[in-house]
């Protein structure tokens, strides 16, 4: 049986904890546990191959070296923040997406856990000002057609088994205010595991801003988009 | 393919195989006759002729080349074909083609020459001899055959009739003899014989040689070629599906072969090869087989194996007729069935793999059926009628290739070391029936049910009669029925499939099923292949009444002929043509009829295939009492035609919708974009203006200028000073909503009311109304600022921020509402497409007069072209007003649009109104051509990077090809016609052929002939 590793430190044991038998709940999986220090010690049973997600707080840390801390783990990692408190119920995701191919297909899997386990999947596409589309004849239909054709192309799942929204301006605060107008229980962002400055903007920002447990699933190719936590459609 | 074939030739096992280059199915064969077919005319040519017959029923088209007469060639051959290949002989050396029938030959095509040339030939072949003599070569004209003369260079008895087997042994014997009399060899004969053609007044004689003779002729085989080559574009054979074969392709004696001649550059993308023994070799290109006439033989066993054991038809992948895709790509999929759709303009199906795939979307729709009376209703998803049983497996390999020239659509696939090939397509002669033949391992080739329901589809019957199986799709509105027949063949290693299914639309109580039974069973009966020729040849009609060729751009060419292609696949010709924003080629749009049917797609079919505009505007006559209706209701009189229409002629416009932004947004187009009753009228004159149709005006098309122009005169609004206005419409520019006194709405109105009051005491209207109409046009306020020559678009539209879009946005084309939210647009400048400018664009001569300018320089840079109709239509504004380069950028943009899906909508249907628009811009634009003072006005502004522009229309019942340059016109006229050229106040007349004009100034002149 898979285990979810739930990364115990001070100050987050509890919402950690809820979290983490939540996420294990939904994937048939058991929790293990790992105290916070060493850190050498949670990267090691990381990489346990049993091991399908990390769920870890960030009290111990201090904001700026979390990605680098957490980048070395190639699972998803479910980080949790500070001010949550349990009790912890997901039934409703929230995941962002811009559409490449390495970003879709690495959420995908996150949708499909979450459409086989009856959550609730809200698909949030963020269009930057430079990437709005060029036409939209009759609103009517093209936001339709255009949806349902954005998720045919970078989602599994059938288009009426989800919602989609749709934003556009910067996309970190576009999550954080669609995470606020739309309450969901966890957002899912797809990330490069590169943590130096410029990149994983959005990815800072949604961590920094949302209050709700976000789920960070790895590219599988990197780029400097996508390590922003979102790629470009192509 | 299923042949039916009462009695087939014997076809031998295989013998060594051909080049691979020939390993595959012709759709034409060209060849020569003497030593090619049959070593000698002597020799018996039952074989030829059983399997030439044979071919020919089996859909192959035949053409016999040869220098002899008929009587030699048909008394040897005497193949008598049914068809529904056609056999040719086109002999005398270019001069004669006969169609061989059941019946025999029948003459079809003869040049005759004028006594004059008869007595020139008879000079030059006089002066030959005497200058040969002079030199001590002895030659004597040896028959006087149709307008030739052949002189034999080797009059001696041992040489009288060698066989072609000794040609080596013959030219060394010639060539020994001409060398004796001090000639260099035969090619300064064949020059001598040309010089004196020339001085006997025959500059353009053909002077051929086989060694023995040296002929000269006012044809030759190339005369054959051309000929053939024309007539196969009339069946819709393209050269990459012929093959030629010869005996003499290779040089002999200098000379190029005989059989070099059939290489023309008309069948430029043939296979050619030769039989012959060409000492001298072959030409490059030409494969050389060797062999014989028992090698020919060979190769027409071949031909016929292929088609007996369901081979589909060849494929030909010219790239400036054809759309191919690799694989399957699961991002683009969807926009890629789209672009392969099929469409007869009663059924569209998209261009789905046979075989099931996770990103595909099998569709098809048919033209009219909708799903009910009401706002949300949508084309009925129709039975699916090209589906295999199996699926694709993440190694299996697909590409598919779309012909535009015969609306063909070939695939391959192979999977797990299995493959399969196939080619389908929706009847353009039998519109609502398709076809589907398939050929490949019986492991990937398992049919599976004929036809299969579409999801979700409403009240369904489905069964099986005999060995057919139908279904039918109910709506309140329309039944769709369906009946489908399918057969397998082939053996243990090879299965052939051939599947044929019919629809038919009509009303619930409509005998449809036994419509669709009958289309059926005359299919069957048919055959195959006479259905694909039948296909082919009806494509070849349209395109060549519509085809428009633009040199030295292959992209932008297959760009044009793809557009050109969906417009004319997605417009039925008889009945009533319901043809929707994505036409059959996708969902999008709900099939709806918005004006892109009137004022963007109508245009194109006006002016090259008038029965399918008729089509068009039959189906708003057929609604015009809902429109009367609704006018009515609305306390006004007069017809007024919804914004969005689908059955029943009522207005089937959403009233709200989630914009991109999630966000739940009214839509009250259907409430205010009125100007849709204008475009109706419109689209009715534009019919009447190409077609000269007037009394269509006067009779069916009268209440479609009549009635609209009631609706104006009872939608104005008189102020206290005499202006009349017409309040709280939305105009093309669909930012701002509601305003009043839209200049394109006001100006169309105006336009509309006048266009009817010139119909005269003949419609059926009171001089008092009429007048009235007048008035009201004339007072009409249209925004117009006399100083500056520019249109307010709308009242109050210069107290809007005056926000430069061009400047403002990242790029352009941009959906400025996503960008700038519809509060921010809505206060400002901002336009999404040509409002002002669309006047310019339809009524020309209802503007102020050197208006367009100054009203582009202000609009332009003020629209967002977010709108997909923008940009061809921007394209033709640049154009006329010589902004060459923005005109250029504008058409690749247009013409690009679905192709490289600009809109990332193309999955849901092709932008039919673009395609509509790219035509128009090459038309009205680029070529400026349009109807104007009873005469087509031509007037071409073209890029500097582009090459000849040529246009097909029909003005006037009178057939156009125009073809454009920078500084010169050229046009094939069909009959009498007047063209009203540049700025010229006057037409001229041109009469049937050729006439060319040079650029003189302003103005054109005729150029010399």
């Amino acid at each position: 049986m898979n285990a979810v590793l739930a990364v115990i430190e001070p100050g987050a044991d509890a919402a950690v904890r809820s979290v983490a038998e939540e996420v294990a709940r939904l994937l048939n999986a058991t929790v293990r546990f790992s105290p916070f220090r060493p850190w050498a010690g949670v990267l090691r049973q990381a990489a346990e191959p049993d091991v399908s997600a990390v769920v870890i707080g960030h009290a111990s840390f201090r904001f700026s070296s979390f990605l680098g801390h957490v980048g070395a783990i190639d699972r998803p990692i479910v980080r949790v923040p500070v001010s949550f408190r349990p009790p912890y119920s997901l039934r409703r995701v929230l995941v962002p997406m811009v559409g490449d191919i390495a970003t879709a297909s690495s959420l995908a899997r996150a949708i499909e856990v979450s459409r086989a386990s009856d959550l609730h999947v809200v698909v949030l596409h963020v269009a930057e000002a430079d990437s709005i589309p060029a036409f939209n004849d009759q609103t009517a239909y093209e936001t339709e057609a255009w949806a349902r054709e954005f998720l045919a192309r970078y989602v599994t799942i059938p288009p009426d088994q989800m919602d989609f929204e749709f934003r556009i301006g910067d996309p970190g605060w576009e999550i954080v205010r669609a995470v606020n107008d739309l309450g969901p229980d966890l957002v899912a962002l797809g990330w490069g595991r590169r943590s130096s400055p410029g990149r994983a903007r959005v990815v800072r920002r949604v961590l920094r801003d949302c209050q709700v447990p976000v789920l960070l699933v790895p590219l599988a190719a990197f780029s400097s988009v996508e390590d922003q936590g979102l790629a470009k459609t192509s | 393919m299923a042949i039916s074939a009462p009695a087939r030739p014997r076809v031998r096992p295989r013998n060594r195989p051909f080049p691979p280059e020939i390993e595959r199915r012709f759709e034409a064969l060209i060849f020569d006759w003497d030593g090619t077919a049959v070593p000698d005319r002597s020799a018996d040519a039952s074989d030829v002729r059983d399997l030439i017959e044979g071919l020919c029923r089996a859909g192959m088209d035949v053409f016999v080349v040869s220098g002899t007469h008929v009587g030699n060639v048909d008394g040897q051959l005497g193949a008598r074909p049914e068809g529904p290949g056609e056999l040719h002989l086109c002999l005398n050396r270019g001069s004669e083609v006969f169609r061989v029938a059941p019946r025999g030959p029948r003459l079809t095509h003869r040049r005759s020459a004028t006594q004059r040339e008869e007595r020139a030939l008879d000079l030059a072949a006089a002066v030959t001899i005497e200058r040969l003599g002079a030199r001590g070569l002895e030659a004597a004209v040896v028959s006087q055959r149709l307008n030739r003369r052949k002189i034999d260079l080797i009059p001696l008895p041992e040489w009288a009739d060698p066989p072609k087997a000794i040609i080596d042994d013959l030219v060394e014997a010639v060539d020994a003899r001409v060398r004796a009399a001090g000639f260099a060899g035969l090619p300064e004969i064949v020059n001598l014989a040309l010089a004196a053609a020339t001085e006997a007044g025959l500059p353009e004689a053909k002077v051929t040689s086989d060694a023995k003779h040296v002929e000269i002729g006012l044809t030759d085989k190339t005369d054959s070629a051309r000929w053939i080559a024309g007539h196969l574009a009339t069946r819709g054979i393209g050269p990459g599906l012929v093959l030629i074969a010869g005996d003499e392709m290779g040089p002999l004696g200098g000379l190029p072969g005989s059989d070099s001649l059939m290489l023309v550059p008309e069948l430029g993308r043939s296979t050619s090869l030769s039989v012959g023994v060409e000492p001298s070799g072959v030409p490059r290109g030409v494969l050389h087989v060797g062999g014989g006439p028992d090698r020919f033989i060979q190769l027409l066993e071949d031909q016929l194996r292929r088609r007996l054991k369901g081979e589909p038809p060849g494929m030909d992948d010219d790239p400036g007729w054809s759309l191919s895709i690799v694989g399957v790509d699961p991002q683009q999929e969807r926009a890629h069935e789209s672009l392969m759709a099929l469409a007869d303009g009663r059924i569209g199906t998209g261009g789905s793999p046979l075989l099931t795939h996770a990103a595909a979307r099998p569709l098809v729709l048919t033209a009219g059926a909708y799903d009910g009376p009401k706002p949300e209703s949508q084309l009925l998803a129709a039975p699916l009628w090209d589906r295999l049983q199996g699926a694709m497996t993440p190694r299996s390999r697909i590409d598919r290739l779309l012909d535009l020239r015969t609306g063909l659509l070939f695939e391959r696939v192979v999977a797990k070391g299995a493959g399969f090939r196939s080619v389908r397509f929706s009847s353009l002669a039998r519109p609502g029936l398709a076809v589907l033949a398939a050929q490949g391992d019986p492991d990937l080739l398992e049919p599976g049910p004929a036809i299969r329901l579409p999801a979700d589809a409403p009240e369904v019957r489905a069964s099986r009669r005999d060995d057919s199986s139908w279904t039918t799709i109910r709506s309140e509105d329309s039944t769709i029925a369906t009946t489908a027949w399918q057969t397998m063949g082939g053996d243990r290693r090879t299965a052939s499939l051939v599947r044929i299914a019919a629809y038919v639309e009509g009303p619930p109580r409509d005998r449809v099923l036994e419509r669709s039974s009958g289309h059926l069973r005359a299919a069957r009966n048919a055959g195959v292949e006479r259905l694909i020729h039948e296909h082919r040849a009806a494509w070849a009609r349209r395109w060549s009444e519509a085809d428009v060729t633009l040199e030295g751009d292959v992209e932008l060419q297959r760009a044009i002929r793809f557009g050109l292609f969906h417009l004319m696949a997605s417009v039925a010709d008889a009945g009533e043509a319901a043809v929707g924003a994505r036409g059959l080629s996708g969902p999008g749009y709900a099939g709806h009829v918005f004006w892109d049917s009137d004022v963007f797609v109508l245009p194109f079919l006006a002016a090259t295939h008038p029965s399918a505009a008729r089509a068009m505007l039959e189906y708003r006559i057929r609604r015009l009492p809902a429109a009367l209706d609704v006018a009515r209701e609305r306390g006004r009189e007069g017809a007024r035609f919804p914004w969005e229409s689908a059955a029943s002629g009522r207005d089937v416009t959403p009233t709200s919708a989630r914009d991109r932004r999630g966000r739940l947004v009214p839509i009250r187009t259907g409430l205010l974009e009125e100007h849709i009753v204008a475009d109706v009228a419109w689209a009715a004159c534009c019919y009447a203006d190409w077609t000269g149709d007037r009394e269509f005006l006067l009779g069916r098309g009268r209440g479609l200028l009549v009635e609209t122009a009631r609706y104006w005169a009872s939608r104005i609004r008189w102020d206290r000073s005499g202006g009349a206005h017409i309040y709280g419409v939305i105009g093309p520019d669909e930012y701002h909503e509601p305003v009043d006194d839209n200049a394109f709405t006001n100006v169309m109105a105006r336009w509309n009311l006048r266009r009817a009051a010139a119909l005269g005491n003949a419609a059926g209207v009171s001089q008092f109304e009429r007048l009235r109409w007048l008035e009201i046009a004339d007072a009409l306020i249209d925004g117009l600022d006399p100083r500056t020559k520019v249109y307010e678009q709308f009242a109050e539209f210069h107290t809007l921020e005056p926000l430069i879009i061009a400047e403002a946005a990242p790029r352009r084309p941009i959906a400025a509402d996503l960008l700038l939210g519809r509060e921010r647009v809505h206060a400002a400048q901002v336009i999404k497409q040509a409002d002002v400018l669309m006047l310019h664009h339809l009524i020309p001569d209802e503007v102020a007069p050197g208006s367009l300018v100054p009203n582009l320089e202000f609009y332009e840079p003020r629209t967002a072209h977010g709108s997909s109709l923008s940009p061809a239509i921007h394209a033709a504004l640049f154009a006329r007003t010589g902004r060459l380069e923005e005109a250029e950028s504008s058409f690749r943009m247009a013409a690009l649009m679905d192709l490289d899906d600009l809109t990332g909508t193309t999955s849901s249907g092709l932008h039919l109104a673009t395609m509509g628009g790219v035509w128009q811009a090459l038309a009205f634009g680029f070529a400026g051509m349009r109807p104007h003072q009873n005469a087509l006005a031509i007037d071409p502004q073209l890029p500097s990077s582009w090459g000849p522009l040529e246009i097909r229309v029909r003005y006037q019942g009178t057939p156009l090809r125009v073809r454009v340059e920078r500084d010169r016109i050229r046009v094939n006229a069909g009959g009498r016609t007047s063209l009203l050229l540049g700025n010229a106040s006057a037409p001229l007349a041109v009469h049937r052929g050729q006439t060319s004009f040079e650029r003189s100034g302003h103005s054109w002149k005729e150029a010399p002939k």
